[in-house]
């Protein structure tokens, strides 16, 4: 139970630690700050929700970001003929019909999810692009304010948090949540338990779709317009979210709440980047660091149980060492 | 193909519809499902 509560603690102290480093380093950063933190970890955060349940099932995929922004697109259309019922409707609807394409070109096509995602990422942004040229001709979607100020800060606050509620009653309270699991862990075990993994991996989606419905609102409300972008710019959408769920995953064993582990890592990586921005480092190595960091995250969590191991064999080493008289 | 659009003058979001479809046409001809268990 110590144990238990040492590692919850030093979990929650990684976002103060790293806060309080930047603080020490930098002028201009410091509990002024803490709204911009809070509030450019929301879209990361809720895009992070987005991609767990098929980072989980073992799949990638980086076509997230375009279907948030396809979803915004698709919500700022109803909402000029429906008013705010039909934004959120919208928004769940374009962000839901994109993840069923997505589902089930990776089903019937059986192609690898990486290729589909690709695929789907350029076609999204094609269909966000044809749509807000249909209705305004412009790159720029805009939203009234009446409508967009109930997803700013802080509201958005609450709209993550409830993401992230809704998240884990469905990962841990439900069969489709073990069923997630069970596919991510070992897909042919599943299988030969009678899993059919294939469905499992739709309903992944579909989930990702809902949570990417959740992020449009946000995005769009974030500052009531969304840039509608093509050749690929949304895949930026995708790295720290990526980052941030890679290190909530690596926090699941100190702590088995993914949306909480999630919303930390994401916490921490806003923490960092503006940080080195208060340090005035400039925008190209901020990517450098962007891409090294996300090397570091990547390896460190692909090879734990290597690092682990190594661990241990080290620790045993030591204990034989001690035990032989020289 | 590149080439050829560039012919045709399609515009940037033509070539990248026609982009996508290609990709995904060619890795689903060429991907080899015999050899795999699980398609990931």
């Amino acid at each position: 139970m110590k144990k238990r509560i040492i590692r919850l603690a030093g979990v929650f102290l990684v976002p103060f630690a790293l806060f309080f480093l930047f603080m020490l380093l930098s002028d201009g950063f410091g509990f002024q700050s803490i709204p911009i933190l809070l509030g450019q970890s929301m879209i990361p955060t809720v895009i992070g929700l987005a991609m767990a349940p098929i980072m989980q099932t073992e799949l990638m995929d980086f076509s997230i970001g375009a279907r948030v922004v396809f979803g915004s697109v698709v919500g700022s259309v109803c909402a000029c003929y429906f008013g705010i019922t039909g934004f959120f409707i919208g928004c769940l609807v374009g962000s839901l019909v994109i993840a069923l394409i997505l589902a089930l070109v990776y089903r019937l096509v059986k192609i690898p999810s990486l290729v589909v995602s690709f695929a789907m990422l350029m076609l999204t942004e094609v269909a966000a692009y044809w749509l807000a040229d249909a209705i305004g001709k412009s790159y720029i979607v805009k939203i009234p304010e009446s409508i967009y100020s109930i997803g700013s800060y802080p509201y958005n606050i609450v709209f993550t948090v409830s993401a992230g509620i809704i998240f884990y009653l469905i990962m841990y309270n439900t069969k489709i949540g073990s069923l997630i699991n069970a596919v991510g862990n070992d897909e042919i075990l599943a299988i030969n338990m009678g899993v059919n993994s294939q469905n499992v991996k739709l309903k992944a989606f579909l989930l990702s779709g809902f949570f990417g419905s959740i992020c449009s609102v946000i995005l769009i409300c974030y500052s009531g317009t969304v840039a509608v972008q093509t050749g690929m710019v949304t895949i930026n959408m995708v790295f720290k979210p990526m980052m941030g769920v890679m290190i909530g995953l690596t926090l699941l064993r100190l702590c088995n709440n993914i949306p909480l582990m999630i919303l930390i890592g994401e916490l921490c990586i806003s923490i960092i980047f503006n940080g080195l921005i208060a340090l005035g480092i400039s925008d190209n190595f901020q990517n450098i660091l962007l891409g090294v960091f996300l090397l570091l995250v990547l390896g460190i969590s692909g090879n734990t149980e290597k690092i682990r191991e190594a661990a241990r064999k080290r620790e045993t080493r030591r204990l034989q060492a001690a035990v032989i008289p020289k | 193909m590149e080439s050829g659009m560039v012919i045709l003058q399609f515009d940037n979001i033509t070539t990248q519809l026609v982009k996508a479809l290609v990709f995904i046409i060619a890795v689903g001809i060429s991907f080899d499902r015999k050899n795999v268990k699980v398609i990931k």
